[in-house]
């Protein structure tokens, strides 16, 4: 099963605060999940695309890299052995080692309130209204298109 | 008890909630569908709630000898202080300005019920309270954030999107819905603020009277006149140029309603109540004025200090009495402004009593340390920047042992008559304009640089109750300066270089981050750590605090790239 929503930033609107860090950050048992890039003059958050084909899971030799029922791209933490192959695989820079407990932090896209028609937390935290949680189709709507299409899955920038 | 209350760490009053606590684990979000977002900060509060620091009980030194006390035998030597320091001499209590309106009364009550031996002093944040008297001096039409909706033209003085981020919703939903609005940033650099902005005024620290009153006058008169005059002002008092004046100038007048949001930042101006009158003055009688203080009630303590008439904090250490007694409510002086500016507050011999949710360097010193409930836990009411009453409840259950000021001092008080009961609803009376004291321009020289404090997203005000939060830990742990790569150049130094900055007989030691948004002779350094604090040249001017941009001495103290590498 697909996702039919997935998390997209908008860069025009980003300003760096890092409010989906902080956030996702304590619910997530303070595990630094979400990571920051600087393509632009403002660093701003990469955070997982769960993608259509994730490199990540094809990288994995122990199966903790995993798409669950849902759709989400999951990590199993019994099966992960913090070997890193999804972190070099990833094309996106999404995923870090934690290199002191030997796993891997992954965006587990707030299933738990997801699943009960909730945003993702960071994307309700976002005080610029950055972050969406959308289709691909519904995104067309709010006047915002895909500055690069060289993903494997979705891309997660949008611009105006 | 409600789950939901109001953000107290900016004055933007955002609501939030708790969101379960297990084993006492709070994590705070916004409140769903009522919220623009939170800040990290905001976000933040609910990891100092169990923080392994957060005083749980009270101590009490008595010499050498520091001792556990339960929170009743706390209270019940607080009485024996009080009383042993009556007999000495006057006692003076500083509260902090983001106190509920109900505690800073209650508080003003117990300092009422003793006329002649005791003084009480609001702390605010010199910059907010500068602007708050700014304010309150000019018939001004203040709108809250989702009014700049209604506006076809927005200047932001100060990085607005990096003190308040929950701004940002508000503004770009603006921006983005007025595709012809005109957004102008006025700043020091190049700030976040100035990246999202149509135009960005780069000004030097103390200048944004100056822009401010020539953009009025570009409002006003258009488009240069044969004399160049008029764009030629505004020339005049950027620190960097601006390509197209007379384009800037047209488009101005084209604007029809005009919001000004003003950030009173803590080094960037030494008179921010001026910057304020001018900021009116260029909204003019359409236009609409949106403050943005640092404390989330600074408006209510603001209207409490006034109309009961308290004092402030340089009002206090202006009266140099002899104090016997020194007691701190939720705020540490010693934390935010240097020791010899507090020289008459803190004599040798006054006892100190300290009420404060966390321990700090100086409360060490301290004869009597309370443990007191933090923003998150506090019941009564707040005022944010727009004038709007917010209720504030509990967040969370309050901390075992943690006392409020109620507790403390609500039985002390009630003997107390002649102070109202809802002074934050009452508008004070117009300040007086003090005599300008901008900070005088000296340009940098050879070896020199400006130093400037910046605030940003994480923090609060000194940064010791927002830097407990540990996500800030993985942002920046320790403080750097900022250095444009002309000034890195000049002065021979790298990323990543141990920088001492010196000025007047003070040193400080950062390492040094290039950051090409910075201008050149000027230096920035993030305000929130105490040890910046006090580095910089606080002054007590009359019956004011004032903070300017001190020219620092630049050596470098070691360069660790360098240590490393074979010679």
């Amino acid at each position: 099963m697909m996702l039919a929503e997935r998390v997209f930033l908008d860069l025009d609107r980003c300003i760096g605060c890092r409010t989906c860090f902080a956030v996702c950050y304590y619910s997530h048992g303070r595990e630094p999940i979400v990571h920051f890039g600087c393509p632009g003059e403002v660093e701003v958050p990469l955070i997982c695309r769960q993608c259509d084909e994730p490199a990540c899971v094809e990288a994995c030799a122990f199966g903790a890299m995993h798409r669950d029922e849902h759709g989400i791209v999951q990590r199993s933490i019994a099966l992960c052995r913090g070997c890193g192959a999804c972190v070099a695989a990833c094309p996106f820079g999404a995923l870090a080692a934690q290199t002191y407990e030997h796993r891997i932090a992954k965006c587990d896209g707030c299933e738990d309130v997801v699943l009960q028609g909730a945003l993702p937390r960071c994307v309700a935290a976002c005080p610029a209204g950055a972050l969406h949680f959308a289709a691909e189709d519904q995104l067309a709507a709010t006047g915002l298109y895909v500055i690069s299409g060289r993903t494997v899955g979705h891309d997660l920038y949008r611009r105006r | 008890m409600s789950d939901a209350t109001h953000c107290l760490l900016c004055s933007l009053g955002c609501p939030l909630q708790f969101a379960g606590h297990g084993e006492r684990r709070i994590l705070v979000e916004p409140v769903r569908g009522a919220a623009r977002g939170l800040c990290g900060r905001g976000i933040g509060q609910g990891d100092l709630a169990d923080h392994p620091l957060r005083l749980g009980a009270a101590w009490h030194r008595d010499g050498d000898d520091v001792r556990r006390v339960s929170p009743r035998q706390g209270l019940a030597l607080l009485g024996e202080v009080l009383e042993a320091a009556a007999s000495s001499g006057p006692a003076a209590l500083v509260a902090d300005g983001n106190l509920p309106c109900e505690e800073l009364v209650i508080l003003a009550r117990w300092s009422a019920a003793r006329p002649g031996r005791a003084a009480m002093a609001v702390h605010l944040p010199p910059a907010d309270l500068d602007a708050l008297d700014g304010v309150s001096s000019v018939a001004a039409r203040v709108i809250a954030p989702e009014d700049v909706a209604a506006y076809d033209g927005v200047v932001v003085i100060g990085d607005a999107l990096a003190t308040h981020p929950a701004l940002a919703r508000d503004l770009l939903d603006w921006k983005y819905a007025h595709r012809r609005g005109l957004l102008i940033a006025v700043d020091t650099h190049r700030s976040v603020t100035s990246r999202l902005a149509a135009v960005a005024l780069v000004v030097s620290p103390g200048a944004h009277q100056q822009v401010l009153a020539a953009l009025q006058a570009m409002r006003v008169e258009g488009a240069a006149r044969e004399d160049g005059a008029v764009s030629g002002g505004l020339a005049d008092c950027l620190a960097s140029g601006f390509p197209d004046l007379d384009g800037l100038a047209r488009q101005l007048q084209a604007v029809r309603q005009l919001a000004v949001v003003v950030v009173p930042e803590l080094t960037k101006n030494g008179d921010w109540a001026s910057v304020v009158r001018a900021a009116v003055e260029l909204a003019g009688d359409q236009g609409g004025l949106l403050p943005l203080y640092s404390f989330g009630n600074a408006l209510g303590a603001y209207r409490v200090l006034r109309n009961l008439g308290l004092r402030t904090v340089p009002e206090l250490l202006s009266m140099r009495a002899a104090w016997a007694c020194v007691l701190q409510v939720g705020c540490e002086l010693r934390s935010t402004y240097p020791a010899q500016l507090l020289a008459p507050l803190f004599a040798p011999g006054a006892r100190r009593v300290s009420l404060r949710p966390f321990p700090a360097d100086s409360s060490a010193a301290a004869e009597l340390v309370l443990p007191l409930r933090l923003p998150g836990e506090y019941e009564g009411t707040a005022v944010d920047g727009s004038g709007r009453e917010r209720t504030l409840r509990a967040g969370w259950p309050p901390a075992a042992g943690s006392v409020s000021v109620a507790t403390v001092f609500a039985s002390a008080a009630s003997t107390a008559s002649g102070v109202a009961e809802t002074p934050w609803r009452v508008v004070p009376a117009p300040a007086p304009c003090h005599e300008s004291a901008t900070s005088p321009m000296v340009a940098a020289q050879a070896g020199a640089v400006r130093l400037l404090a910046t605030v940003g997203p994480a923090h609060f005000d000194d940064g010791a109750l927002t830097r407990m939060a540990e996500w800030t830990s993985h942002w920046e742990d320790h403080p750097l300066v900022s250095l444009g790569p002309e000034d890195a150049a000049r002065l021979r130094v790298r990323d990543g270089d141990r920088l001492e900055l010196a000025h007047d007989g003070s040193s400080l030691v950062l390492a040094c981050r290039l950051d090409t948004t910075v201008p050149e002779g000027l230096a920035l350094v993030p305000g929130h750590y105490p040890a910046v604090r006090r580095f910089l040249p606080w002054r007590l001017e009359g019956t004011r605090l004032v903070c300017s941009t001190p020219v620092v001495e630049v050596r470098r103290a070691e360069c660790l790239q360098e240590s490393s590498m074979p010679r």
